[in-house]
């Protein structure tokens, strides 16, 4: 018996020693084992992307006045400039769905509410300036209860947020590149049959918003 | 002899840490301001078409068999005006307006006792307001000043909202023939203001 247990003994070394400096893969092999006391090297893949930066290097603001809006028509730009390492996507909100006067109730045939136009151009640092096809109603771009409008213009409408599908879309990426946001206001943009606007002033404030879309 | 079991870190291309920068939405403000102006405007066709209106009231023959003043040159007068469509729109709650007659008087023929070369009347001009009610604006044209008025409410809008007729048409004796003269012209001056 005692010459039986030295040989069991030799046995077990020998298998230990001939594992020592490698990593054994047990069972699927996407997970490694590795024996007490000794080394060995688990290559572990690693993964990651890098969403980019994007936001306003110069943000939108300005003030537009358009004296006598409904005689003298006029198409003023305000600038800004996007900061986006990628793809970007811009929006916009209207607070009041037009120029609005504040005149309370009013009798039939005048009103207090006029209509204009809202476009977008978005630089990018190469390639070709992104623009709506056609300039959107204001209306459509209430921030609450907005008109029914075009599908684009529906689309530029609201809060653009990350990897969002809100906002006009800029595929390419921008930086130090002027984008602007037009705004026409006039006889042609007002509707006549809605009635006759008021005597006073009208304001309204576009929000614009922008988020990277990847 | 224990084993370590290493767990792989499972492999995947979607992103894993974004910085936070990425997910910035960033916001600027424009503000838009605009006015309309105090101001009247002429309507023809349902459009703008100016500042000023005109007509013409034709009476034809002033003189009866007689050769006094016609009795019936009101109903003419009234008719004729009916027909001008006279349309003004403001911007103001409350516009000013001016009626002014003046005589309708030969071109050149002069007159002696017992004849006269001019007609005296009362112009009436009624304005429509919205959403109801009216205000009668009227002048003689034997006085010299015109009659001013602020409207109290706006002009209705839509449809023609200035009204002409005319009333006390006379000479200075009803007994008085009328001197003959192809032109006999008058006119009523109508002026809205947007305000005072």
């Amino acid at each position: 018996m005692g010459a039986r247990a030295h040989i069991i003994i030799a046995a077990m070394a020998a298998t230990l020693t001939a594992s020592a400096a490698t990593a054994q893969c047990v069972g699927s092999c996407t997970t490694a084992t590795i024996y007490e006391g000794n080394s060995g090297v688990i290559q572990l893949p690693v993964t990651a992307t890098v969403g980019g930066r994007c936001g306003f290097a110069s943000a939108p603001s300005a003030t537009l006045d358009y004296p006598n809006f409904d005689v003298v028509e006029a198409t003023q730009s305000a600038p800004f400039v996007l900061d986006c390492t990628g793809p970007s996507r811009v929006a916009v909100t209207s607070l009041n769905g037009g120029l609005l006067n504040n005149s309370g109730a009013l009798p039939s045939g005048y009103v207090n509410l006029a209509s204009y136009t809202v476009n977008l151009r978005l630089t990018p640092t190469s390639g070709s300036q992104v623009t709506l096809a056609q300039a959107c109603p204001v209306e459509v771009l209430k921030a609450t209860g907005p008109a029914s409008g075009s599908a684009a213009c529906a689309e530029v409408r609201g809060t653009a947020s990350f990897n969002g599908n809100v906002g006009l879309r800029l595929g390419n990426a921008s930086s130090g590149q002027s984008s602007f946001i037009d705004v026409k206001v006039g006889p042609s943009t007002i509707n006549p049959a809605a009635g006759l606007l008021v005597n006073g002033d009208y304001s309204d404030t576009l929000t614009v918003t922008v988020a990277a879309s990847l | 002899m224990k084993k370590i079991v290493i767990a792989a870190l499972a492999v995947s291309t979607a992103l894993i840490a974004v910085p936070a920068s990425a997910q910035q939405s960033v916001s600027g403000d424009i503000t838009i301001t605009g006015s309309v102006g105090e101001k009247c405007l002429v309507v023809t066709g349902g459009a703008p078409s100016g500042t000023s209106f005109s007509g013409t009231i034709a009476l034809g023959e002033l003189s009866d068999a007689t050769g006094k003043l016609r009795s019936d040159v009101e109903a003419t007068f009234d008719a004729a005006a009916a027909a001008l469509a006279i349309q003004v729109v403001c911007t103001t709650s409350n516009p000013q307006v001016s009626v002014d007659a003046n005589a309708i008087t030969a071109a050149t023929a002069t007159a002696v006792t017992g004849y006269d070369n001019s007609i005296d009347y009362q112009a009436n001009v009624t304005f429509s307001l919205t959403p109801s009610g009216s205000k009668l604006v009227s002048n003689d044209s034997a006085s010299a000043a015109a009659t001013t008025d602020a409207l109290g409410g706006r002009l209705a809008s839509g449809a023609t909202n200035i009204t002409i007729d005319g009333a006390n048409f006379r000479t200075g004796s009803a007994t008085d023939l009328l001197v003959a003269d192809p032109t006999y012209t008058g006119h009523i001056l109508i002026t809205v203001a947007p305000s005072a």
